[in-house]
């Protein structure tokens, strides 16, 4: 489902975009009116409250002080843990009017949650594993009064949140190791490790605040903060007079909250906060239209269609398949059973394809056929055999329960293999030109890079699983190519130079491959690849991939022999060769949570492991987190100490509510070095198959019926 | 310019993919990503297109009604009958944009293509007390989509309260009609749905009735079969 990590195509995400956005300003509050800091993190000010933002709701901060930007993307991630990724700008921090960008990330726990008697509890880690400049841990208690109009926190922070008021930290009663905290910030080649031999150490100091919930749309805050702003005081000219900080948030729309406040005594502040709630699309369920109604039997029976006419039955179901949007690759019959071959190139949620074609073979085959056979496919590939009775369909159209009852009573089987495709299915092509925009974040010189242009894809299938496919850009503008920052690794360059391959003049081949995607056996898919996969390397890949249906693990292994392409040359390839591979476990833990484990050799011929969890909401909406540990040192990696980051897609259905499989997506990591880089492959088998496997679609069978 | 084009073929296709946006918009063999792209580009000539479905029962002898969404009483549509369950009874409505209503014997059990879509429901108590002219208490069942897709069932206490004899004029043809009130409380939602019942036979000419969280109520008036 992700796409390469910086390379977006464009498609429809600014059309899509203006569409949502009324949507989005419509989105209901959550009961309690409760803050964002200026941090991106549930709380007052600059400081954190034992509050949580509803279950799943992102909340896109940013926040300036005169010379002093933070911008904050927060992620409820279950109902008690939240996240935060944060790109920070201090002007002239550095000295010489050299500006210190910052990523940096915060977790927020609920330890517990707020009772008539007791306040809720909460902990958190600001800037755990950054530069470490808003390095800080807190415990805080929060209480609601007067039907939760007000709020009153109270806490004890560490780290920078005891600049102010210190005093010697509680804990060292355990061990005097906590008495003393190591400095902070050595150089920037020290970041991106977790600081975990500085949490809770050193002094420790009390803060708090109050909250006052005026009206619908106004809030008032104050807070006794115990950061005195120390280093912005000492490098960026910052006045800090006071303790007290003052507040004031206007709710401009459901959505967007407008805050302004006062740091110090002195510092002016302003900031924006815009909530977005994945669970609630542009339009629930979708509107798209043309949903198939069963005939009744006798109506069918009157018309006549003999079973036998098999060339007859194919032909009115390939029409009325057509029209839905499916395509009919095999049809067959045995007995009195329908059995065909669908591909689904239109629905997101496959169970609605798989319930469309049922109603419509109900429709259009003859009265004798009591059962239907739809064999799924990826890439003419059989994924899963889902098996229905006619009898089940009538009986369950309008049933209440309709939905779970008909997965209830729905086989779904493994497939193996597949009926062979009809005449003049194969070969057969997919095309696209649209329109891209590709961008590269973090620059020092210049926080967000793009390019925009035309790009061209296509897909030309000999044969099930067998295909030619590939994707050609053609820049028409940007300044991804005004990048002169020449690498620093002292690895191979195998990420570090990405820069020099979008200066290339003229159409540039992102993608050209070969591709067999096959079934070795039950349960087993096959995948043999070679050419140009990406950019920046190109090579021969094989994988095989174990899933049953309706599993919840899926374990794979992947080996690949590549060479990194040339950057100056469309299609030269340089003497740089490796030998990578990984082993990989894909876990389903429910409610969403999907989690991997990929270890082998990546690209710099370094070995280690990738760790990602993603959320995926049902609808499709998806966000995600990963990291790599591998053998390089982090000194030796460089600056960021270790590949992380975080990671995001959003199907084109939920900002629009109509038909299409694509998503828009983007990986962000704070910074892109060459350890743990691993080759990007289109078609990985877990993200082709994932789709039609048992366990997705029972997640996602409330579509059957639509 | 020229030597631009010249220079990048690519450009070229690009400019003819711009006019291909704006004319036929087809920049892809995939036709649900041409219809988003004509869709959501500004100053483009939307034609207005009719379901075929809709068309096809149009020209039969089909029952037809008039409906509109109340939060936008400006659009009104007209709902003809596209089939009826042979083994639940329930009829399917088709309008001129594909939208489509369900109804068991007048009273909505479902809705495509609005959003926030009724997948079915089982309303055969209120049913049975609207069409006898009853009064009483009943449970209504409802099956909603939600923003992840997935079919939530809620459940609805309802009070049946007959009203007056309010005579409904279906074009130039009155019929006399006496009111019913279906007042619903649930956990989601409370409404209260009106309905037109002819004495004697149950049927329900007319009639105003909630289709779910985001549509809201929906306002309806069969026509008489020469109409139209």
């Amino acid at each position: 489902m992700f796409e390469q990590a910086r390379e977006r195509p464009w498609k429809l995400l600014c059309v899509c975009m203006l569409v949502s956005l009324p949507m989005l300003a419509s989105r209901p509050v959550p009961a309690h009116a409760d803050g964002i800091t200026s941090y991106g993190t549930p709380g007052l000010i600059d400081l954190p409250s034992a509050t949580v933002t509803d279950d799943g709701f992102l909340n896109l901060t940013t926040s300036h002080l005169d010379g002093h930007t933070r911008n904050s993307l927060h992620f409820q991630i279950t109902p008690r843990l939240s996240g935060v990724f944060r790109y920070s700008i201090l002007r002239s921090y550095l000295g010489n009017n050299d500006d210190l960008k910052d990523r940096s990330f915060d977790f927020h726990y609920l330890l517990r949650e707020e009772t008539a008697a007791f306040p809720a509890l909460a902990f958190g880690l600001r800037d755990f594993g950054g530069t470490g400049i808003f390095a800080s841990e807190y415990v805080v208690a929060t209480k609601h009064f007067l039907q939760s109009r007000l709020t009153v926190s109270a806490g004890l922070g560490w780290g920078r949140l005891a600049t102010r008021g210190g005093f010697k930290n509680p804990l060292s009663v355990i061990d005097d190791g906590f008495t003393t905290r190591p400095s902070g910030f050595d150089g920037i080649e020290d970041t991106g490790r977790v600081a975990v031999d500085t949490f809770f150490r050193g002094d420790a100091a009390f803060f708090g605040g109050i909250e006052y919930q005026v009206n619908g749309r106004l809030r008032l805050i104050a807070e006794y903060s115990s950061d005195a702003y120390v280093d912005e005081v000492a490098r960026m000219q910052f006045e800090n007079n006071t303790p007290f900080n003052f507040g004031v948030n206007y709710r401009v729309t459901k959505s967007l909250t407008a805050n302004a406040f006062v740091i110090g005594g002195a510092q002016v502040g302003i900031g924006f906060n815009y909530v977005i709630n994945p669970k609630e699309p542009r339009f629930a369920g979708g509107i798209e239209r043309n949903t198939p109604a069963l005939q009744p039997q006798a109506d069918i029976a009157s018309l006549g269609w003999r079973i036998d006419d098999i060339d007859g039955s194919r032909a009115r179901l390939n029409a009325a398949l057509t029209d839905q949007g499916l395509r009919l690759e095999s049809y067959a019959q045995a007995g009195t059973t329908a059995r065909i071959v669908l591909a689904n190139q239109t629905y997101f949620a496959t169970p609605e394809a798989l319930g469309r074609a049922a109603r419509v073979m109900s429709n259009t085959l003859p009265a004798g056929i009591d059962s239907f056979e739809i064999t799924l496919v990826a890439d003419g590939v059989p994924t899963s055999a889902t098996t229905l009775r006619r009898s089940d369909l009538r009986e369950l159209e309008h049933a209440w329960d309709g939905a779970w009852q008909s997965f209830v009573r729905a086989d779904i089987v493994d497939a193996p293999t597949r009926l062979p495709p009809d005449p003049g299915i194969y070969p057969s092509a997919e095309w696209s030109v649209l329109p891209y925009l590709a961008n590269a974040l973090f620059d020092p010189d210049a926080p967000i890079r793009y390019d925009y242009g035309v790009e061209w894809k296509f897909q030309y299938t000999l044969a099930p699983g067998l295909s030619f496919s590939g994707a050609v850009r053609q820049k028409l503008g940007g300044n991804l190519d005004e990048s002169f920052r020449l690498s620093n690794s002292q690895l191979p360059f195998v990420r570090s130079d990405r820069a020099l391959y979008d200066k290339i003049e003229g159409p540039q081949v992102g993608r050209l491959t070969a591709d067999y995607m096959f079934r070795p056996a039950t349960n087993l898919y096959g995948r043999l690849s070679a050419g140009y996969f990406e950019t920046q390397h190109a090579g021969a890949s094989a994988e095989v991939l174990w899933y049953p249906q309706g599993n919840r693990l899926a374990l794979g292994a992947e080996v690949n022999y590549t060479a990194k392409r040339a950057p100056d040359n469309r299609l030269g390839l340089t003497d740089y060769r490796v030998a990578t591979g990984y082993v990989s476990a894909y876990y389903d833990f429910g409610n969403g949570f999907l989690g991997q484990i990929d270890a082998g050799r990546y690209l710099a011929g370094d070995w280690g492991a990738t760790f990602s969890l993603d959320r995926e909401f049902n609808n499709g909406f998806r966000l995600g987190a990963f990291f790599t540990l591998t053998d390089v040192p982090f000194d030796e990696f460089g600056e960021g100490s270790f590949d992380k980051g975080i990671r995001f897609s959003v199907p084109v259905t939920w900002l629009t509510g109509d038909l299409g499989q694509s998503a828009y997506g983007q990986t962000i990591r704070p910074i892109l070095r060459d350890g743990g880089a691993r080759v990007e492959i289109a078609n990985r088998l877990y993200g082709q198959v994932r789709d039609s496997n048992a366990t997705e679609l029972e997640q996602e069978w409330g579509k059957f019926w639509r | 310019m020229g030597q631009v084009l010249a220079m990048k073929p690519f450009a070229r296709l690009f400019a003819v993919c711009g006019v291909a946006f704006v004319s036929v918009a087809a920049c892809s063999s995939d036709p649900s990503t041409n219809r988003a792209i004509a869709n959501g580009l500004p100053f483009t000539q939307k034609e207005p297109t009719a379901d075929p479905k809709f068309l096809a029962v149009l020209e039969s002898t089909a029952p037809r009604a008039v409906a509109v969404v109340d939060s936008n009483p400006e659009a009104i549509a007209v709902f003809v009958q596209l089939a009826v369950s042979d083994r639940s009874g329930v009829a399917t409505w088709i309008t001129s944009d594909g939208a489509q209503l369900m109804f068991l014997n007048g009273v909505l059990v479902g809705s495509r293509g609005f959003g926030g879509d009724v997948l079915a429901s089982d309303v055969t108590q209120s049913l049975a007390l609207i069409q006898s002219l009853g009064t009483g208490y009943t449970t209504r069942l409802m099956t909603l989509i939600d923003g992840e897709d997935r079919a939530v069932t809620r459940a609805f206490k309802c009070q049946i309260t007959p009203g007056q004899i309010d005579p409904v004029v279906l074009v130039t043809l009155p019929i006399v009609a006496r009111t019913v009130t279906e007042d619903c409380r649930g956990e989601v939602a409370s409404f209260q749905n009106f309905y037109w019942v002819v004495p004697g036979t149950g049927e329900i000419i007319q009639s105003s009735q909630w289709a779910g969280i985001v549509t809201g109520k929906i306002s309806l008036r069969k026509l008489p079969a020469t109409a139209g």
